[in-house]
């Protein structure tokens, strides 16, 4: 991942994690790569953080390459070609089956869900699903309606995973 | 027969072990563990009495979270036997506890494996009484009966 400078390669796609050995209270930083700092969460790509900021990819890249030099954050994935996010007809899938439990309102819990994990059905990774069908599956009353929705689902997670 | 559910839980990442004890804290299955079965009696002992626990002030636990001997253990408690599942770290903890709840579901639909099991369960406090207990522990204990 390193070249001859020393530099991390990465491209658009990556993502990268806080660094567990060095906090950001221990240097001093400019704003904006405070502002990158806040975003660094694990899931978000180098892409979905400068879109939020509003920043160029010059500029991007810029500051995380200044923040892995500090390090202060980890390169933790990233995909060369594109990263493989859960294809939307997992959703209409997932949206169908919690339907069929708790009815009309599932659309409504699912896209509140979501957006609970801070993340959008065009860019969620697979390896958040557990996540949301267990988030989801709390909205279900009924034990044994739970536990078959969540085996239904775990049955679509093995190919997915 | 029970080999293939664990086998499913144990192959998660992260996970070391899992196994399952009666409500006599009787071990009735395992797998990827190397710990001595009376280690995890005495585990599956003390998981009985936080539940037990719970249940004196009428709150219906069906699951238990804590570390252990630097492993996070998860303990999923049913009316029949109690399902410990142990992990190097809760990495992937949503995809496991989903992976629990259908694994207990299938096991308790098993006819057979809950007949097997019901020749270990007994008096549950009476089991709760074995091994070394505190005054507060034994006075718990007593207000079970």
């Amino acid at each position: 991942m390193a070249d001859l400078n020393n530099k991390v390669v990465f491209n658009e796609n990556a993502i990268f994690a806080l660094s567990k050995s060095k906090s950001p209270s221990e240097v001093t930083l400019r704003s904006a790569e405070w502002a990158v700092i806040t975003q660094i969460d694990g899931h978000k790509t180098v892409k979905d953080i400068s879109d939020l900021l509003s920043m160029g990819n010059d500029e991007a890249n810029g500051l995380f390459q200044e923040l892995i030099q500090k390090e202060l954050i980890e390169l933790q994935s990233m995909d060369e070609d594109k990263i493989e996010y859960v294809p939307p007809d997992f959703f209409k899938m997932l949206e169908a089956e919690l339907t069929k439990v708790i009815g009309p309102v599932a659309p409504l819990i699912l896209d509140d869900t979501i957006m609970e994990m801070d993340t959008t059905k065009d860019h969620c990774l697979p390896e958040r699903i557990p996540e949301l069908i267990e988030m989801v599956s709390e909205e279900i009353v009924d034990s044994q309606k739970k536990v078959k929705f969540q085996q239904i689902m775990l049955n679509q997670l093995k190919g997915m995973m | 027969m029970s080999q293939r559910w664990l086998q499913e839980i144990v192959n998660l990442e992260g996970v070391e072990g899992v196994f399952i004890a009666s409500n006599r804290a009787k071990i009735i299955d395992k797998i990827g563990l190397d710990l001595k079965d009376s280690q995890l009696e005495a585990l599956s002992l003390r998981i009985l009495r936080i539940v037990a626990g719970y249940h004196i002030n009428s709150q219906k636990v069906n699951e238990v979270e804590f570390y252990w001997q630097n492993l996070y253990v998860i303990g999923k408690v049913s009316n029949e036997f109690i399902l410990v599942t142990f992990c190097k770290t809760p990495k992937v903890l949503s995809l496991l506890r989903i992976t629990l709840n259908v694994t207990m579901a299938n096991i308790l639909e098993d006819k057979k494996f809950i007949k097997i099991i019901k020749n270990h369960v007994a008096d549950r406090v009476f089991a709760l009484e074995k091994g070394d207990t505190d005054e507060i522990e034994k006075n718990l204990i007593s207000k079970l009966k």
